[in-house]
């Protein structure tokens, strides 16, 4: 599998986590973190299906984007480390 | 990669020669310059090499990109367009965003960017513009387009610049201060005056907690956000005038959700001294060369100018901002 089809697999719930642990571990890639604070705060404001799908496309969309950034990478594993998808 | 001090007729010689540059200067010096691939924008403050600060009204900062520059586009966008900003931008680049102090546009990105579509997804920075503490003369800060060389004081001036395949762009923001232990305070929506808070979970008017706490505006009073873990510092504005009674405004906004503290230097911290790649342009805050005393040993692998706002996606203050070039790298996950 390719990096590409690895993120194209993460879980939505696995996103979800993500984000509601956002301020819970240590990220290195400065986009993610406020990516993830954007995304934290949309949630917390319309807590929906749609909203939902649409903060898992925004994640999934700077994983893809940003894939080959060494930080991305750490970022990726730690993902992996603590929330167990397709990476390990 | 060349970045310094230079005289309008080395800068000249660069631009005539077709050189990719992000300039900063004293506004008479950029209006100099003849048409070409640069835009720049009005201080005269700047970082050297081995931390020097020195001002300078007769020398412009030159970042040179010529090295590691694909293609380049130059655009000026006004409060209408600066949200297609993150779509206009190369997928694998960066792009350096300079306004002007007060300038409506600057309103619009510093509150709304973080709904602009492909937010984070592409890498923005920038700096803001201002004349030395000078508020009387607000029309000498600009922001240059050097493909016409016409001055903006009310819309933003952006270089897109695209990399080879092989290079990536990171854009990184480092301060020493950190949230203190104090009141937890989340406010309401974006925006750069506040109403009310929530201060440990209990909705206040802001400004009356701040009077029942004896918060002392007349000095710097800084609040820290956490933003996942990476720190962004705002100012409560002194000038109180503004705040417009029961308001209280800040010189950068502040971000509905996300939990502030009253900010304070880090003892223990120490500046980056390791990078990922080379650093291709850095820009910090106009205080650091108010306070060298304090903040000038953090800043010893920086040069370029002192800012009046800096922006690495979000607008900040009180922050150094750097971007890298580096190798990219095919990411090893096990399938």
């Amino acid at each position: 599998m390719n990096a590409q089809e690895i993120i194209d697999q993460i879980p939505d719930d696995t996103l979800l986590s993500i984000i509601n642990k956002a301020n819970e571990l240590t990220w290195n890639f400065l986009a993610l973190k406020v990516m993830l604070a954007r995304l934290k705060l949309k949630l917390s404001m319309m807590d929906n299906d749609i909203a939902r799908q649409q903060s898992c496309r925004d994640l999934r969309d700077l994983f893809r984007k940003s894939r080959n950034i060494p930080n991305a990478q750490k970022d990726m594993q730690l993902i992996a480390e603590q929330f167990g998808t397709p990476f390990a | 990669m060349i970045q310094g001090l230079y005289s309008v007729p080395e800068v000249t010689e660069m631009i005539g020669r077709g050189d990719v540059l992000l300039l900063a200067g004293d506004v008479d010096l950029l209006a100099q310059l003849p048409a070409g691939k640069w835009i720049g924008g009005s201080t005269t403050r700047f970082i050297l090499h081995a931390d020097e600060l020195v001002e300078s009204h007769d020398k412009i900062f030159v970042h040179n990109l010529s090295e590691i520059a694909g293609e380049i586009k130059i655009s000026v966008y006004d409060p209408s367009t600066i949200s297609n900003i993150f779509d206009d931008a190369y997928d694998n680049g960066f792009s350096v965003l300079i306004m002007a102090w007060g300038s409506d546009t600057l309103k619009e990105y510093s509150i709304n960017v973080s709904s602009y579509h492909n937010f984070a997804c592409k890498v923005i920075c920038g700096w803001i513009t201002k004349n030395f503490f000078d508020n009387e003369n607000p029309d000498i800060s600009k922001a240059v387009c050097g493909k016409d060389g016409s001055l903006h004081s009310n819309s933003g001036v952006v270089m897109h610049v695209a990399l080879p395949a092989d290079k990536y762009a990171e854009v990184h923001t480092f301060s020493p201060f950190k949230q203190g232990k104090g009141d937890v305070f989340m406010f309401e929506e974006n925006g750069l005056q506040v109403e009310n808070a929530c201060i440990n979970g209990i909705k206040q008017n802001f400004r009356q907690y701040l009077e029942s706490q004896k918060i002392d505006r007349s000095v710097e009073c800084i609040v820290a956000g956490d933003f996942a873990g990476t720190i962004m510092n705002v100012y409560l504005l002194r000038d109180q005038k503004s705040d417009r009674g029961k308001y209280v405004s800040f010189s950068a906004p502040v971000y509905g959700g996300v939990e502030y503290r009253f900010a304070e230097i880090d003892l223990s911290y120490e500046e980056p001294t390791s990078f990922e790649g080379d650093i291709v342009f850095s820009l910090t805050c106009i205080t650091n060369y108010t306070q060298p005393e304090v903040f000038k040993k953090y800043l010893r692998n920086m040069h370029g100018p002192f800012t009046y706002g800096e922006i690495a996606y979000h607008l900040m203050n009180h922050a150094t901002i750097y971007v890298t070039v580096g190798n990219v790298q095919e990411p090893v996950y096990a399938s």
